[in-house]
Order: structure tokens, then sequence, then C-alpha cells
């Protein structure tokens, strides 16, 4: 439990040894106590402790942080999700509403889903329009779910041209302690596998849908795509799940997605930055895969734990 | 009742009751970007997360949102100590994630926006509690859920800071005897009291 306490001595331990050239003439150096340098120089500041080989957390470079998954906290969702990696803290609900399908796909369903990052989680948000990194790891859901065919739109007809099911997935960060993307996905997995539809029929003659009150019909999910997020440090040092603090820093971040059972990638973001060696990319495969059977471990734990799905009281 | 969830904020706080969640956080103080006005201000942002009500909300502010927002700033001014912190402003940041009964919703958000200012430690001269009643055809209810607000023939939400004994914002809705409100302001005066103590308790648990 002292890690962090441990690895800030380190860190103290460097910068003292600075200290101890003030009397040296020739090198000009003073010292500064870790809370100062890490404010005025971060970037230097995580460079000492990757040069020992951990991280400003006390973690070592491929060391990921616990993820902590619970379901069922919202009640008025169909379904819902939350997952705290460290201090990062998303919440997912899922909301099933009837709409009309599109007249060229007339039994597909539809599911949208939303990363929404609100001023609340952290200092650089303001209220207005969603933030480029809220937009960007939405969209890279999106095309998640579409190309491993997560789940098979026409599971959500109610009737062929005239209602199908639309899944509304909205995740809110409440607390932005770093890798928000890995916590959003594994937030989203978890909330549809929580979700249940009520059983719907449609009524041609007055054209409208009615619904049961009790939610029963889980989703038929055909995979489970877990994400796995690194980050590179100076172009060479590849961090696991980096934190807040590490990520302004980071010459480029890539995310994995892999499939928990068949260990098939289903994705891969690296957006932009600069480029990765290919024995790096190897390694953080090979990390990836170990990282996603623990995921994959404490999300059916976590599903286990909950009883059956949402049912109105 | 806990406080101190939002690693990154200066002051957080997250409660629920029954059903109902709601977190906040409090940013600043933080310079105000048009400084021409010497006193402090509070910056007060509510929002319903899409999940949390029976219908799914979008993002855009409608209008329910601006007015929570207006009345969070309103019942919360008069016990912040503005003039402390003058040329700077204060975040309150509100999200609800799940509601249960909108008149009691908004208590909690101005309850919980108290205590996360206190965890902050913005200077203030009391925390503020938040009650909400309804009233029924033959009594006044405290603390209506959603649907027995389906039931109900108006409401009142009360703010209120007990150890100075002042309201700092009451609002009422619906058609009542004007005895039907006075009971229900002393009832809330009461609970108000009773969700101070509970404040004063978790605030204490966590220094």
């Amino acid at each position: 439990m002292a890690g962090p306490k441990d690895a800030a001595k380190a860190g103290s331990a460097v910068a003292d040894q600075s200290a101890m050239d003030i009397d040296a003439p020739a090198s000009a150096g003073f010292s500064l106590d870790p809370e100062t340098f890490k404010k005025i120089h971060p970037a230097e500041y995580h460079r000492r402790f990757l040069s020992q080989g951990v991280r400003a957390d006390g973690r070592t470079l491929k060391k990921f942080r616990k993820a902590q998954i619970s379901l069922g906290s919202i009640s008025t969702a169909n379904g819902s999700a939350m997952v705290r990696i460290g201090d990062t803290t998303v919440i997912c609900g899922v909301k099933a509403e009837v709409t009309e399908p599109k007249p060229e796909a007339p039994k597909s369903g539809f599911i949208v889903p939303n990363l929404d990052l609100p001023p609340l989680c952290s200092p650089q948000y303001r209220p207005g329009p969603p933030p480029e990194l809220a937009q960007t790891i939405s969209e890279f859901m999106d095309q998640v779910i579409k190309s491993c065919d997560l789940l098979d739109t026409q599971t959500l007809c109610i009737e062929a041209g005239h209602a199908v099911w639309v899944l509304y997935i909205d995740i809110v960060c409440l607390n932005h302690g770093g890798n928000v993307a890995d916590a959003a996905m594994i937030a989203l997995i978890a909330a549809l596998k929580h979700t249940r539809l009520p059983k719907a029929r449609f009524y041609d003659v007055e054209s409208t849908v009615r619904v049961t009150d009790e939610r029963t019909m889980p989703l038929d999910l055909k995979r489970t795509p877990i994400p796995v997020t690194f980050g590179v440090f100076d172009n060479t040092i590849l961090i696991a799940d980096p934190t807040s603090e590490e990520e302004p820093h980071l010459s480029t971040q890539i995310t994995f997605v892999l499939d928990a059972e068949t260990h098939d990638s289903l994705g891969v973001l690296k957006p932009g930055g600069t480029a990765l060696a290919r024995d790096v990319l190897v390694g953080a495969c090979k990390s990836a895969r170990e990282r996603a059977l623990v995921v994959a471990e404490a999300l059916s734990a976590a599903i286990s734990a909950t009883t059956a799905g949402p049912g109105r009281p | 009742m806990k406080t101190g969830v939002v690693a990154q904020a200066n002051g957080s706080a997250y409660m629920e009751a029954g059903k109902l969640k709601v977190a906040c956080a409090v940013y600043g103080p933080r310079a105000t970007v048009r400084s021409k006005v010497e006193k402090g201000t509070l910056g007060c942002d509510f929002k319903f997360s899409p999940f949390s009500g029976g219908r799914r909300r979008g993002y855009m502010k409608d209008a329910e949102e601006r007015e929570y927002s207006q009345v969070l700033e309103q019942a919360l001014s008069p016990a912040v100590r503005l003039d402390l912190i003058p040329k700077s402003t204060v975040d309150i940041l509100v999200n609800v994630l799940e509601t249960d009964g909108s008149a009691a919703c908004l208590a909690a958000a101005i309850t919980c926006a108290s205590l996360a200012l206190a965890d902050a430690g913005i200077e203030m001269t009391d925390t503020v509690a938040a009650c909400a009643a309804g009233y029924f055809d033959s009594a006044v209810c405290l603390d209506p859920t959603g649907e027995e607000e389906g039931y109900q023939r108006g409401s009142l939400v009360l703010s209120y800071m007990p150890s100075l004994n002042e309201v700092t914002h009451v609002i009422q809705s619906g058609e009542t005897t004007s005895a039907t409100t006075v009971k229900a302001l002393e009832l809330c005066v009461d609970a108000c009291s009773q969700i101070h103590t509970v404040m004063q308790k978790s605030l204490a648990a966590h220094v």
C-alpha cells in the first residue's frame, strides 16, 4: 500500500541529487520538493520515474489498474453498469425506445453509443458542445460495435417496416483519472449484458406498440469485446493504462479491442502520434491479451453477482 | 451522502435518497472570464443524465435544466461568502444519475451542491439543506417519489440554513390554501434540520 509513497520518495531522492549539486558552483542546480517539481516540469517528473522503471503512482510500466465493475445501479434504465479503473469512474445506462426503421432496412434496429465528458469530471471541460475526445471515443465504439457484429440488429425488430428498438447507450464520465476509453467500453459491454427489454407487440389497427411492464428479454450478444489501452512516452517507453497526469505528456496512445474468448482482434485505435516499432507493438499485444482475460473474468464475476436484470417492482 | 468522489475537483459530493442519485462537483474559485463585476459569482450547471428518467433526455439543455440551474444559484448564493472571492467564479456542476420525483430531485441537488461546496472549502455562512413536500388531497407529504407526484395537487421545495434559522429559497407550484402552505413550510423546516445533521456527520467523517 506504500506504492505512491515509495515512488514519491524515489522521486524526491532523484530531486535531492540535484539539490546536492548546489554546493558545486559549476552546475547551477537548485532543489525543489517533488510537488512543486511536478507542477512546473511535469514531463521531466514522469521521465525521472520511468527511467527507474516505475511510474509516478508506483506501478510498473506494464501494470494495469484494477477494473471494478458493478451492474444495475440505475433502475430507470433498461441496463446499467458502473466501471471504476483507479480514479476514473464512468456510468453507462442503456435506454430502449421504439422507432420506425429505415425504409432500406425494414427489420434493422439501431444501436447508438455515446460518451459524455461533462465539466463535472475534470477541470479541462466546460459546459457546451462535447469535447473532441468524447466524440472520438464515441465514434470508435460505434465502429467496433458495427464491425464486430456485436448484436444482430435484426433481433431488435418488433414489426418489420413499422417498429424497431433503438438502444441508446449513454456513458457519462464522473471522474476523469485517465484512460476513459477503456472504462467507457467496458461499461458499454457490461451494460449491454445487463440490458433486458420488455416484450413488445405491434398493433396494426392503432399503429402503436404495446410493451409489457416486466423486462425479461436479454440481448443476444455475439461477442465480448474488451478494450486495452497503452500510452507511449518519449517515443519509446510503453506504459499500460495511463493516468490523467501522464496522458498530456504521451507521444501517442494505442487501444486494442480483443474478444474475451477467442482473442481475436476486434479493433485497434491509434490516433496519430509517433510511429511504433514492431517489437513494441507485439509486446503490447501480448500484454493486452493477458489484461483482456483479467477484465473478462471481472466482468463475468460482476454479472453473476447481480441477480436477473431490472424488472419493474 | 459521500464527499470527495471526484478526484479532479476542488470539492465534490454524491448523494443517494431511495432511488434518487445525484453527483455534484465544485471547481473554484476560478478567475471570472469577464471580470467587469467586482463581486464573486456562482456558476451553476444542472444536468440530467440521458438515462436518469422514464424517457431518455437529449444532450441539449432543455427548459427544465435551465430553470433548475437558476434555482440552484438562487438557493446557494445567500449562503456562500461571495464577498470573500471578488472577481472569481465558483463553478457548481450537478449531474443527476437517476431521478425519482422532480421536486425531490431538485431538493437533493441543492443539498448535494452544499456538501460539495463545503468539501471544496468555500467559505459559507452555513450549509444549505433542502427538502421537498407534496400536497395531496388531505395531507402534506414530505419527499414525494415519482409515482406519488402523479397524484399530487402541488409541490413545495424549501432551502434552509438551520444554524441561522433562515430560508434561502422557496418555490411552490400548484394550488393550495395558505394554511396548508404554512403546514408544509413547517414540516420542511423540521426535515431540513434533520438533513443538516446528516450532512454535518458526513463532512466530519471525511475530515
